[in-house]
């Protein structure tokens, strides 16, 4: 019974991960319907700049890049003076940024060129040798980038249909068959690489 | 392919990702298809971005807020050096289109001027080539250039 212990023995990154966020003097409620100042950037960064960075990561495959497109999704939710109803509004939106710059970013990549095997070749820090060994990323990478996107947003980021729809572009009623139909490919992929059952 | 989904997704999620999951949930998780795959799926994603999330250090926030104002302020001042320079750039067209203006009215009067005193330099002794047209526009521009030249208008 793999199933059952990969499933419990993998969610307390899960459970760590909601600790983290439902917790702590990050998780400090940001002032309501405002733009930022300093501190609370600071509140909301420290809160969201990791699992940010991870869902960069895993959709683009290569953290070098993804520290760039970090940071200048930061500067974009900076400069918009984006008045958020709450943290998850402004967390939602933050996240709807990054999905665009990755947008931008395969609009520009040539088609002949990988991150990932640009990263593997390239194996410049500790992040990108994490990344270039994590199954996460070579599976992710046989997806295609809207379906990375859903199935991250769904799943690690626990998001609405709503929110994802908002976050992706796309109309909330397409995202329940869009997600079954990236889960079903991910299953695959993961089987076809010894990773499931 | 259906793209059936199980109503109880949503639970099971939440099981996965809190690592809390009641008996009956879990007999259902491995009962269900659709639960089955959520789980191996969502389990092994979840551990994967933990793994990533501690990839590496973070940029510094100061650093990034700084930066991003000293942008903002980039943007800004450009925003209002645009519409100067293009303030600039009208003027510039309109101030030709007024000097051509001027010319077309001004210049045959002044050729013809100025071919008068060729004609005239006989009668009252000018050698001929002191009244040639450009003899007297460069002496014109002497004279207009003649203050900057010799600096005096002070420093």
């Amino acid at each position: 019974m793999m199933f059952m212990n990969w499933t419990w023995t993998t969610t307390g990154g899960g459970a760590a991960l909601a600790a983290t966020l439902s917790s702590g003097p990050t998780a400090a409620p940001i002032e309501r319907t405002s733009a930022m100042d300093e501190q609370s950037f600071r509140l909301f960064y420290d809160t969201t700049a990791r699992p940010l960075r991870a869902y960069l990561i895993g959709a683009c495959g290569n953290p070098s890049l993804a520290d760039d497109l970090l940071q200048e999704a930061y500067f974009r939710l900076i400069r918009s003076q984006f008045r958020a109803n709450d943290e998850d509004h402004r967390r939602n939106y933050l996240f709807r940024i990054a999905t665009n710059l990755l947008r931008d970013h395969y609009r520009r990549r040539r088609p002949e060129t990988s991150d990932i095997q640009d990263m593997a070749a390239g194996g410049r820090d500790h992040g990108d040798q994490i990344a270039a060994r994590s199954d996460l990323v070579h599976s992710l990478q046989e997806l295609k980038p809207r379906e990375r996107e859903l199935l991250w947003l769904a799943y690690v980021e626990g998001m609405s249909h709503k929110e994802i729809a908002d976050a992706l572009g796309l109309k909330t009623g397409s995202i329940r068959p869009l997600l079954f139909r990236a889960r079903k490919r991910m299953a695959g992929v993961m089987r076809s690489k010894g990773l499931a059952p | 392919m259906t793209d059936t989904t199980c109503h109880r997704e949503h639970e099971v999620l939440a099981a996965v990702k809190t690592g809390e999951i009641t008996d009956e949930l879990r007999v259902h998780a491995l009962e269900c298809q659709q639960c089955t795959e959520l789980v191996l799926v969502a389990g092994f994603m979840n551990r994967g971005a933990k793994q990533l999330e501690a990839a590496g250090p973070l940029p510094d926030s100061e650093y990034l807020w700084w930066r991003a104002n000293l942008k903002q302020r980039e943007i800004q001042s450009q925003r209002a050096t645009s519409v100067i320079s293009l303030i600039q750039r009208v003027s510039l067209v309109a101030g030709g289109l007024v000097t051509l203006t001027l010319l077309r009215g001004v210049l045959p009067e002044l050729f013809s001027w100025i071919a008068g005193l060729r004609s005239a330099a006989h009668l009252v002794s000018i050698p001929g080539g002191m009244a040639s047209p450009t003899l007297v526009i460069l002496v014109c521009l002497g004279l207009l250039a003649a203050p900057k030249v010799f600096n005096l208008y002070g420093a």
